[in-house]
């Protein structure tokens, strides 16, 4: 009998009511389901039940039971929260009006549903390897097998400690790689893969890790090991240079999203008391009902995958990542005009970030950062959007999931200009330091610069790409004309400004491409007639 | 030295892991106190345990049963719902008097037995329609025809739609089928199968006439035959300041075969029969569709009904609000009540 499955019971209730509601028959079956847990394998009604709400009792028996995480950092109203001040610089705090969560707890359980590779920063003692310990026991692992199969950094650790050894006696005997045996490592095939203290790994070893983390492949010998999709855990008491060994550029531009342990505290600490004297460990009581298995895993990446980001959202999104990584000093042929130019250049921006142009911080929002963002990290966004969407059971993507999310996820992936002036202000030096306030803050003002250039009603590039879109086929001459015409005309509006921001970077781009394919098409009719 | 009780015996048998499980349940409920613990241990598992120390044969059998029976009065002490300040009194009557009655069913599956009706217990507490004292006393009367755990649940779940559990009428008629025609029939009060021994295949028959004729709600099996009236059977409903669901006068609509109930905040399903009748919430929202206008029974203004060939008038109703039936009930509301009346051929 597996005792610890009816004492870790979870909540009957729905996590959130708000979320919609199934129509539901009632069955006399029911009758015996209630407050009293079985040790009994899972009911029809659990198998039954939803995934989203699974991972929301997840989520609740680990920040009720098994972290000690009383922050409500990811906040969602659906009235205006109220609001106290406090202190000479009117430190506000809001009381959120609708349900709300830890970043601590969920960014990793977000990462488990989506398979992504999750940092988890922060001071010694602060649960980072716990949490990490616990998405390997929801994954179905057993606390042995978790144990044995996390790597522990340190700076001996070679490539053959990390991925495998070679069986000695087929080395002695082989005749070419291919015979030779190799040994893998047990966790290379595990679903849940949990690094501790990565930057205490030696570099010849962290690229050999590199390799797992992005192709999900091992290699010795000649010979390849294909590990499963796995969601990947990794540690680190300090991400900004400390550790034994600088991580290599490669490794942390995988990291898809880093979580930030925040400190203990202190009006908590009978929690801790109790648990010393109980001497129980949240990691053995987790209960069964929250335990996903391998298909069920698998289906919630498809589920989560299949929320709907609507268009209009996903156009604030392009036009809050595109802000970024236009440079207009950087290059005198319009292309060139990125930070990528300057940084493949080996110049500082400094050194060509001297003229005053004039622009309004408010608008140029990308003064503030080092770079823009890659297509990987877009795409994490996309992808921990819509599961914090579906975390919430909802069908598609709201304004709110895609504001939570996009500081947790890019606060990592945009490197702070800590010089811009934006940062000189008094109320805002301290967005040098906190990170998901400066990109909350961007991506706030990003929207109001959105909504105040009507773009959501009048947006003439996404009319001339929904034009696009439609085909070409069956175009006359005089059809592709008017288009031209039409993009040159957008071209021509914008040129009078006197100003070139961010965002009219990639739309001017756009409009260039969208020309050059109707310009290529034109030339076509021309020849065929 | 006193003698130890037979579950004291057992526990002590298994201390370390006994104990071991009231840490881990403390873990998860912190005002889970020792004292409240075994004050629950001695009042209610000590003499359920003595009971079926009478029926096993080892230490080894008895000590499956007290492991069940110790885990289920963890839960149910960490939760509030047994023990001192218990917010569901029943579940002590549960272990007072229906558990000693079934002392050979637990020990054939202790914790099927003890978590399947603790939880049919507390579900009937809380369905303020239904009479759980009833649900323990028909139990009761029946354990010593109850020949396997089986039987007990299907019994359980039959009881529980005949104590007034009105939503579960249609699975627990699936259920119905499955029971023995003596035990069906003394579950729902139908005297002849149960006073007259008759061969089983005679018993079968009347069985399967019993089940035609609770396809109608209102067919009561110790009614005598006769001609059918129409009577008011039902009212139920009420003003949410009176622990009733309606915060105004409601209005009923139809939706293929089921009547709603809704007021400015919310929709509410009916479920109706002779055994209760409960209103479950389904949130703002009404079925997709139109609403089904179609009518098995008429009513005017002036509260005359009529069903076929069947008249009667009802002054109560008389400039009713509005109104919807299916085959076998008409609902009325009323511009200044908050309750739903029912009528039906009886």
């Amino acid at each position: 009998m597996r005792q610890r499955d009816r004492y870790a019971k979870i909540s009957q209730s729905p996590t959130r009511p708000a979320a919609e509601r199934p129509q539901h028959d009632f069955d006399v079956a029911d009758l015996y389901r209630g407050p009293v847990a079985s040790s009994e394998p899972a009911t029809a009604q659990v198998d039954e039940q939803p995934l989203d709400e699974k991972l929301r009792q997840a989520y609740f028996w680990i920040v009720n039971h098994a972290i000690i995480s009383p922050f409500y950092d990811i906040e969602y109203n659906d009235a205006p929260p109220m609001r106290f001040d406090f202190g000479d610089r009117k430190v506000a705090i809001n009381l959120p009006t609708d349900q709300s969560y830890s970043s601590y707890a969920l960014a990793p359980l977000l990462n488990l549903a989506v398979r992504r590779r999750c940092l988890l920063v922060g001071g010694p003692g602060r649960g980072k390897t716990a949490i990490a310990i616990l998405m390997g026991v929801l994954a179905g692992y057993n606390l042995h097998e978790i144990r044995r199969a996390i790597q522990h950094g340190q700076p001996q650790m070679t490539i053959a400690d990390l991925l495998g050894n070679p069986l000695p006696a087929t080395l002695i005997n082989a005749q070419s790689m291919d015979e030779v045996k190799i040994a893998w490592r047990r966790w290379l095939s595990m679903r849940v893969k949990i690094i501790d203290e990565y930057n205490r790994i030696p570099t010849r070893t962290q690229s050999a890790l590199l390799t797992t983390m992005a192709d999900n492949y091992a290699e010795l010998y000649d010979q390849v090991y294909e590990c499963p999709p796995a969601a990947w855990y990794l540690t680190a008491n300090d991400d900004a240079g400390g550790g034994t060994y600088q991580v290599i550029e490669a490794l942390r531009d995988r990291i898809d999203i880093v979580v930030k342990a925040l400190h203990f505290n202190t009006r908590f600490l009978n929690e801790l008391l109790l648990r010393i004297e109980d001497g129980i460990q949240p990691e053995q009581v987790v209960p069964a009902q929250i335990i996903f298995s391998p298909e069920e895993l698998d289906r919630l990446e498809r589920e989560i995958l299949a929320v709907e980001f609507p268009a209009l959202l996903r156009r604030r999104l392009e036009f809050f990542a595109s802000h970024f990584e236009f440079f207009e000093p950087a290059a005198n042929q319009f292309e060139y005009m990125t930070k990528d130019t300057v940084k493949l250049s080996g110049l500082e921006f400094s050194a060509l970030n001297t003229e005053e142009t004039g622009k309004s911080a408010q608008v140029e929002l990308g003064s503030q950062s080092l770079n823009g963002f890659s297509v990987r990290a877009l795409m994490t966004c996309i992808q921990f959007i819509k599961a914090m969407a579906y975390f919430r059971g909802d069908h598609a993507v709201s304004f709110e999931d895609m504001r939570q999310m996009i500081p947790f996820v890019m606060h990592d992936k945009l490197t702070q200009n800590p010089d811009a002036p934006a940062f000189e202000q008094d109320s805002q030096t301290t967005l040098r330091v906190d990170r998901i306030s400066w990109i909350r803050g961007l991506f706030d003002r990003s929207c109001q610069e959105f909504d105040r250039l009507g773009l959501e009603r009048d947006d003439p590039v996404a009319e001339v790409e929904a034009e696009f879109e439609r085909g070409l086929d069956g175009l006359t001459a005089a059809e592709v004309r008017k288009r031209l015409a039409r993009i040159e005309g957008v071209l021509r509006d914008w040129a009078r400004g006197r100003k070139l921001y961010g965002h009219m970077y990639d739309d001017i781009l756009k409009l260039k491409y969208l020309h050059q394919r109707y310009s290529n098409y034109l030339g076509w009719l021309k020849w065929q007639n | 030295m006193a003698e130890l009780t037979a579950l004291a015996e057992a526990l002590l048998r298994r201390r370390d892991d006994y104990n071991q499980r009231f840490l881990r349940a403390r873990y998860l409920q912190r005002r889970l106190a020792p004292d409240d613990f075994q004050d629950v241990l001695r009042r209610y598992a000590a003499p359920v345990a003595e009971g079926l120390a009478e029926r096993t044969s080892s230490d080894a059998e008895l000590d499956t049963i007290v492991s069940a029976l110790y885990d289920l009065c963890l839960q149910l002490t960490a939760q509030d719902l047994l023990g001192p300040g218990a917010r569901v009194p029943v579940l002590a009557e549960l272990f007072d008097e229906l558990l000693p009655c079934l002392a050979g069913l637990i020990a054939e599956q202790p914790e099927r037995v003890l978590v399947a009706l603790c939880n049919a217990a507390y579900n009937l507490a809380l369905e303020p329609a239904a009479d759980p004292r009833c649900w323990i006393a028909r139990l009761v009367a029946l354990a010593p025809r109850l020949a396997s755990v089986d039987a007990l649940l299907l019994a359980g779940q039959v009881a529980a739609w005949r104590c007034g559990m009105a939503h579960y009428r249609e699975s627990a008629l699936q259920a119905a089928r499955q029971l023995e025609p003596d035990l069906l029939a003394a579950l729902v009060d139908q005297p002849q199968i149960q006073n007259e021994p008759q061969s089983e295949a005679q018993n079968e028959k009347a069985a399967e006439r019993l089940l035609a004729a609770l396809s109608d709600p209102w067919f009561d099996p110790a009614a005598r035959v006769g001609e059918k009236r129409l009577q008011r059977v039902g009212r139920v409903g009420g003003f949410v300041g009176f622990d009733g669901p309606f915060i105004e006068p409601p209005e009923v609509t139809r939706f293929g075969e089921r009547i709603y109930a809704l007021d400015s905040q919310q929709a509410w399903l009916l479920f109706a029969d002779r055994f209760g009748q409960v209103l479950k919430g389904q949130g703002s929202d009404l079925p997709a569709g139109a609403p089904d206008d179609s009518t098995h029974f008429d009513i005017d203004t002036d509260g005359r009904v009529s069903c076929g060939k069947h008249r009667a008038r009802f002054p109560e109703l008389a400039g009713w609000r509005s109104a919807a039936s299916t085959e076998h009930s008409l609902v009325v509301t009323l511009p200044h009540s908050h309750y739903l009346f029912l009528v039906a051929l009886r």
